[in-house]
């Protein structure tokens, strides 16, 4: 069976920098998997990322999406940057009617498609006004909406939960819980442990550019008995600041 | 329909950013009003502007005045009679060296009967060896001072030399007639043919003729037929701020991120870029031609004449707003900043409407400054402007500059898709 993302090998090195930020990572999402990517600041998870939605190309090894080439699989991809990747100053109607026309959707089935994802993530009322208006947590529930307006096979999430109220963070968590058993592929980063031991199956832990740790999430409390994911972490990856 | 979404998109985004949208209209509209009024006065030359003479008749006699008729009828020079109380201490003088009048012409007093006798003394001289009984005449005889310019220092040397040209006609004209006058009259008496007569017209005249129409002669290079057509292109280039400022804007925002991730939308959203801002030069051009049309009249200055080559004048548009969204896209490009795109946009436009001919004409420039005009491309837009406007010429004679300002885009499209390709 093909796996949803299949990474083998990869290097990557910014001409800025002495040392590669990616040392030769190899790694598998199945289909239908959550998987939490983990790690200190500056340990290559954002470029990993940008790597496996085809935003960027590996110096060495290669990356699959269902089997093909990232490039061409930009589609069947989601995206939620850190960032608020909106325009402040359309309505968050106008934003996906732009969003979802980008990706070729029809008109009818946008317009479903716009009305049904405002619902669920409780922004229905809010829909004719202007994102520069939104709230922290509004704008982060939309953030998401676009990624999922053209049901994407694999969802890739960067932090998606940042700096938001507790009420957004939870209908977020829910949507995703929702779509991951519903099938839907994602891979998932974040600094709250908390939020990947709920809605992911396996973690991967990556310092200086290497995976450090690959398991299932209960398997870690077994095999450290630690109390949490938090505290493995420091453990794994050490006490040293990564300024 | 992607890139009427794109098109649309950027309409929203263009219409709710209010600063944008000054730099974009109300910027050109009040530079071509503001620069017009300035530089009004300097752009008419002495012959409209009548700059005020004093005329100094201590003369008053028939040379004073053919030269006061002859030169009021010029229509270049406002002259204004001295009267008596200006002719002591030579208070005239004064009145020309503090400003009062940039020169005064003194023609002193008995400068007409002196002359005839000067000019009778010649011919009678030169009638002389007809004679049976030859008389003596003094020789040589000297020209006189009779006739003086008092200028202001500060005066135009062009004035200077159309007053002195003006005045030396005059004095030509005024030597050949009396001279003609007084040949025949002794003619007539050496001949006893009472009849006897020299005809004076001209056997040999200068013919005036402008390249183009006639309609287009009429309307010669001023203030408003310069700075309209010259303010639209800077306004036209200034769209650089804006689109710049968007594009860097949309990768801060990482809207640009999202979007990388869609195969072919890159390139559709640029185009809706460039054809918004393409929209953008149509109307900016549009609504400073009417200005130029009909507000400039308003204001006391020429409308703006801008013949009828509507093909070529759309032309000559659409290729400046090429230009300009291409040189927008590769700033927005070369940039990470808003703050470093706007500073260095702003300071090149600057840099390149200077020496573009956009704040003076071109053929008044340093040499050396008319050689690098050649490599602004708002000088390519000014110059197809003139040739349109003035010259009544279409796209036959405009297709250099239109093609200069298209392989401009061009360039700036390819070097922006390379240093992203090189970034990436």
């Amino acid at each position: 069976m093909i796996a949803a993302v299949e990474i083998s090998g990869v290097v990557k090195k910014y001409p800025k920098t002495v040392m590669p930020v990616l040392k030769g990572i190899s790694l598998e999402i199945e289909k239908g998997e959550c998987l939490g990517l983990l790690g200190p600041n500056g340990a290559g998870k954002t470029t990993l990322i940008s790597i496996i939605a085809g935003l960027l190309k590996p110096d060495e090894g290669s990356v699959h999406i269902f089997g093909k080439k990232p490039e061409s699989m930009g589609r069947k991809i989601g995206l939620v940057p850190q960032e608020i990747a909106l325009y402040p100053s359309l309505t968050a109607r106008e934003n996906l009617n732009y969003f979802g026309r980008m990706y070729g959707l029809g008109k009818k089935e946008l317009a479903s498609g716009i009305n049904f994802w405002l619902e669920e993530l409780g922004l229905e009322a809010h829909a004719g006004k202007r994102v520069e208006d939104y709230s922290g947590g509004m704008k982060r529930r939309l953030n998401l909406i676009v990624a999922l307006m053209h049901s994407p096979d694999l969802l890739i999430l960067d932090e998606p939960t940042v700096g938001i109220d507790i009420h957004s963070k939870m209908v977020i968590l829910e949507q995703l819980q929702r779509l991951n058993k519903a099938g839907m592929t994602m891979l998932y980063t974040s600094h709250q442990f908390d939020e990947a031991e709920k809605i992911c199956n396996r973690i991967v832990i990556l310092d200086r550019g290497q995976v450090c740790w690959n398991g299932e999430c209960s398997y870690f409390n077994k095999l450290y008995g630690k109390a949490d994911l938090e505290q493995l972490f420091v453990e794994i990856t050490g006490r040293e600041l990564r300024d | 329909m992607n890139i009427l979404s794109a098109i649309y998109k950027e309409l929203l985004v263009l219409t709710r950013d209010r600063a944008g949208l000054a730099v974009l209209y109300i910027m050109p509209l009040t530079l071509i009003i503001l620069m017009a009024l300035i530089q009004d006065a300097p752009f008419r030359d002495y012959k409209d502007t009548h700059i005020p003479v004093l005329f100094v008749d201590q003369d008053n006699g028939q040379l004073s005045a053919l030269i006061s008729e002859k030169l009021s009828e010029t229509g270049m020079f406002s002259l204004v009679r001295a009267d008596s109380s200006h002719f002591a201490n030579d208070k005239y003088i004064q009145l020309v060296a503090d400003g009062s009048y940039k020169a005064a012409i003194v023609v002193k007093e008995k400068a007409s009967s002196q002359f005839d006798r000067k000019l009778r003394i010649r011919i009678e001289k030169s009638f002389n060896s007809f004679a049976a009984v030859k008389s003596a005449y003094p020789d040589p005889l000297p020209a006189d001072d009779d006739i003086q310019i008092v200028w202001d220092p500060v005066i135009k040397k062009s004035f200077k030399d159309g007053l002195t040209t003006a005045l030396n006609s005059i004095l030509i004209g005024y030597q050949a007639d009396k001279t003609l006058a007084m040949v025949e009259d002794r003619l007539r008496r050496m001949s006893g043919d009472d009849k006897l007569t020299m005809s004076n017209t001209p056997l040999i005249e200068v013919k005036q003729r402008e390249t183009s129409e006639p309609d287009h002669a009429l309307y010669a290079l001023n203030s408003v037929q310069h700075n309209v057509p010259a303010w639209a292109i800077f306004g036209i280039f200034f769209m650089v701020i804006p689109l710049a400022g968007n594009i860097i804007k949309e990768r801060e925002q990482k809207t640009m991120l999202r979007l990388h991730l869609i195969p072919g939308s890159i390139q559709v959203v640029l185009l809706g870029k460039i054809l918004t801002y393409l929209f953008v030069a149509v109307t900016q051009f549009v609504l400073v031609v009417l200005a130029g049309k009909y507000l400039m009249p308003l204001l006391g200055l020429p409308a703006l004449y801008t013949g009828d080559n509507w093909a070529a004048i759309s032309l000559v548009v659409m290729a400046l707003g090429l230009a300009a969204a291409g040189y927008g896209v590769f700033v927005g490009t070369l940039f990470n900043t808003t703050y470093q795109a706007s500073t260095f946009g702003a300071v090149s436009i600057v840099i390149l409407a200077a020496i573009g001919g956009i704040w003076i004409p071109i053929f008044i420039m340093p040499e050396i400054v008319q050689k690098l005009s050649l490599l602004s491309p708002l000088s390519w837009g000014m110059k197809a402007f003139n040739t349109i406007f003035l010259r009544g010429s279409g796209i036959e004679t405009v297709y250099w500059e239109i093609l200069l300002l298209s392989g401009f885009a061009i360039v700036m499209f390819a070097g922006s898709f390379l240093w992203e390709k090189n970034k990436n």
